[in-house]
């Protein structure tokens, strides 16, 4: 079976698979020429987002050996134009982890176990830097190198092993550097005038003469507390409960440390390899473990409905995403904090409904209506930005208790130029003005975008439903047809 | 139906009643929003109307009741009760903004008599806010409310709707909990209501049901009024807000119908003065409340006496 992808209008393969390797296939070569040595081949097409996205889960799959997992990095070994076959390599830092696992071959062997048993073909390299454990896995069918035994080990691995790209392997092949053990001897200086740095940079960092920076895909969280199982559970109660305990850790160490946490993430492995994250925000820094509890229950109970336990859960931890700075709390005698109950308001409605859904209104300095109020998420709105109003004794409301987004087009019977509406017809009624007051003529921001000028009208009509009206377009000067608007409701 | 879920209810109530009642608010605040039902309040809250003020045997305190200060509305009904919910529909569809305004004014009547730092709650249904529109906070302060002190949550679902009004009569800080669900939901029935009620009784909140859009359906509500809109008091420009309340049910006092008139500058109603005989508009000379300057931004401002009537049609 091998996949194929384009390049240059021609499909060629991407990657072989094992008997395709020894039916003589290897990738690059084109699907023409493929299909006429191996007539029944199985030919199916790449997806490299999917693979991308596999790989991703895979990584994040990784943390329940060590929080710094990532994506491999550094330069391509192949041609930048037909990037295949790709790199699927996963780095692990296991420095300070594998005693967990009783060693590191036992954690090589635990990590081995679990993606076969997924289906999936791996190689493990073990070793103290990047360069080497990559070229182990890559080339020489995993394994583990102790420090020091870098240089013995790679010295008979071909070229390609320090992660070079196809044209550097293909020069250095042509003046007989074939070995990663070539160029270990060889005089650096000419070396590094006829073929770049690159080699020899690569070479130190396999040998650990260089460091050699790793970025994990997921930011390591400050604070993580985390339970195995070795029968698993499935239960949504079990799970709660579990989350439950280990927040009840987490919030002592967040105690000792004098910080609150601010995202929380729940994370939940499941046996059969499927990796699900539950977040939830809090809008102040919080070590309360009931406040955390509460919050995470309440996000968990909101996803009751797709909770997929599957075969059960192995893992389960809890981790703190991010955290800040908190001081002791003073309590207050003078009755409840209004702003201490509204964060807590905000998280739990946020963590049931969503936290973008809990707004709070903002003011904007401009006279375009719709413009000048806008709705805020709660946890990152500042207090009060509406400018202090008196209301003046005999003033009626000047805008409307309701705005549409949109506003919504009417039928109207006005007076030209600038005369108020006379009857409009709006959602298939039609209104009879009885008294208007305008026009409040509202001129588009020619700064932003030429927008046509509105004249605005408060309407009230036979029945006493008060509206708020403008005719978009300044008449014969604009435009001859000009359109009109409800905008508003008033009381 | 009905009877049975009254029925759960009471039997729910009943299971709850080995449970040590929350003494006080502090210990309500970690309770389980649906476990706030004290057992007392079966047998308590016969509350005792008293010239303006009703005292609530469960609380042991008294809880207030507002004046609206519109003298007939007030001596008939004793105010707007705190630490209840209130329900309030409009009389038909294009009511909606009339209804609207009367729960403005009705959590303004609250905002005022809360003090400074209490804020508000607008719970609504996002089709209520494509139907009738989002809360416009220009709109809002012109009508006597603080906009910086509401707090609006747009929920998918009555499902929705109801749970974040829960948390919101639960929680301390709102003085007003506006809860606005659109449509006829099944979901929005007598029980939702009565958790609605047992949950604002005796607390700091006081919820206001507003029925936009919907057909009115049971509720447990404490007042049940029905808005529509009435010609404002105004000379020939549109004046104050005037409802024509119609109060259906009252479970304090009696019933009855009025007009009202509210006030933004003094956040409080009014009997509606009598009208000027001025009816309808002059298309050529159209009066201004005295707020607004003549705009005429291409031409010299003139009292315009040449205007000709035409149709502006869609499209």
């Amino acid at each position: 079976m091998v996949l194929t992808a384009k390049h240059r209008s021609a499909a060629r393969l991407a990657h072989v698979d094992g008997q395709a390797v020894r039916l003589g296939l290897q990738p690059g070569l084109g699907l023409a020429d493929a299909r006429a040595r191996v007539p029944g081949l199985d030919v199916r097409a790449a997806d490299p987002e999917a693979d991308a996205a596999f790989l991703d889960r895979l990584c994040d799959w990784a943390q329940r050996y060590t929080p710094l997992a990532g994506r491999r990095i550094g330069t391509s070994s192949v041609d930048p134009e037909f990037p295949y076959p790709e790199d699927f390599t996963l780095v692990l830092d296991i420095a300070g982890c594998a005693h967990l696992f009783g060693g590191e071959e036992a954690l090589a062997a635990d990590m081995a176990r679990r993606l076969e048993r997924q289906g999936l073909t791996v190689a493990i390299g073990i070793a103290s830097t990047i360069g080497a454990a990559h070229a182990l896995a890559a080339f020489a069918r995993g394994g583990r190198l102790q420090a020091g035994e870098e240089r013995r080990a790679l010295a008979g691995l071909p070229m390609a092993a320090l992660r070079l790209d196809a044209t550097t392997v293909d020069a250095l092949a042509r003046v007989g550097l074939k070995r990663v053990g070539d160029l270990m001897d060889g005089p650096r200086a000419p070396l590094t005038a006829r073929f770049g740095r690159t080699p020899l940079i690569q070479l130190d960092r396999a040998l650990g003469l260089a460091d050699e920076a790793f970025s994990p895909r997921l930011p390591v969280a400050p604070y993580c507390a985390e339970r195995r199982f070795f029968e698993p559970i499935a239960r949504q109660e079990d799970v709660r409960a579990v989350a439950l305990s280990l927040i009840g850790a987490l919030a002592e160490r967040l105690e000792a440390a004098g910080e609150g946490a601010l995202r929380l993430r729940l994370s939940l492995w499941r046996v059969d390899g499927a990796l699900s994250h539950i977040e939830a925000g809090l809008s102040r820094p919080s070590r309360e473990a009931t406040v955390m509890q509460d919050i995470l229950c309440r996000r968990l109970d909101s996803l009751a409905e797709d909770f997929d336990a599957g075969y059960g859960f192995d893992c389960v931890t809890v981790a703190v995403t991010e955290a800040s700075r908190r001081d002791a709390e003073v309590l207050s005698l003078a009755g409840p904090d209004t702003a201490l109950e509204l964060t807590r308001f905000v998280d739990r409605v946020g963590a049931r409904i969503g936290r973008g859904r809990v707004r709070r209104l903002k003011f904007y300095a401009s006279h375009i209506p719709e413009r000048a109020s806008r709705a805020v998420p709660a946890h990152v709105a500042e207090e009060a930005s509406f400018p202090a109003t008196e209301v003046l004794a005999g003033d009626p409301p000047e805008r409307p208790i309701r705005l549409f987004a949109q506003p919504e087009l009417v039928e109207a019977m006005a007076s030209v130029p600038d005369g108020p509406p006379l009857r409009f017809r709006w959602r298939r009624v039609t209104h009879e003005v009885k008294r208007a007051e305008g026009p409040e003529r509202i001129a588009g921001e020619w700064w932003r975008q030429e927008a046509p000028t509105r004249d605005y009208f408060r309407v009230e009509d036979a029945e006493g439903r008060r509206f708020w009206m403008f005719r978009e377009g300044l008449f014969q000067v604009e435009t001859t047809h000009p359109r009109w608007f409800v905008h508003g409701l008033f009381a | 139906m009905l009877r049975r879920q009254v029925a759960q209810l009471e039997r729910a109530r009943g299971r709850r009643e080995d449970r040590a009642d929350p003494e006080t608010v502090e210990e309500l605040a970690g309770v389980p929003v649906h476990d706030i039902a004290p057992a007392a309040i079966r047998a308590a809250p016969t509350s005792v109307f008293r010239g303006g003020r009703v005292a609530n045997a469960w609380a042991g305190a008294e809880t207030t009741a507002l004046p609206f200060g519109h003298p007939e509305v007030d001596a008939a009904t004793g105010g707007l009760k705190r630490g209840a919910l209130h329900d309030v529909s409009p009389a038909g569809a294009p009511d909606m903004a009339s209804a609207t305004g009367f729960a403005l004014a009705c959590a303004g009547l609250l905002l005022r008599a809360a003090g400074r730092d209490s804020l508000w709650l607008w719970v609504r249904a996002e089709m209520a806010g494509r139907e009738a529109g989002e809360p416009y906070g220009p709109g809002l302060a012109a009508f006597g409310l603080d906009p910086s002190r509401l707090v609006a949550v747009t929920a998918g679902d009555t499902a929705d709707v109801l749970r974040a009004a829960e948390e919101g009569l639960a929680a301390r800080a709102f003085a007003a909990v506006l809860i606005e669900p659109f449509g006829d939901d099944r979901r929005l029935d007598l029980t939702a209501c009565r958790r609605l009620s047992l949950i604002a009784d005796g607390g700091r909140a006081t919820g206001i049901l507003l029925r936009t859009g919907g057909v009115p359906g049971p509720t447990s509500a404490v007042t049940r009024w029905r808005i529509s809109a009435a010609p404002s008091s105004g000379g020939r420009h549109p004046g104050n807000p005037v409802f024509a309340a119609d109060l259906a049910r009252n479970r304090l006092g009696p019933v009855g119908a009025w007009m009202m008139e509210w006030r933004p500058d003094e956040q409080s109603f009014r009997a509606p003065r009598a009208r000027p005989k001025a009816e309808g508009i002059d298309p050529l000379a159209v009066p201004l409340s005295g707020r607004m300057a003549a705009a005429s931004g291409d031409r010299p401002s003139r009292p315009s006496g040449s205007g000709a009537v035409v149709p502006f049609r869609i499209g």
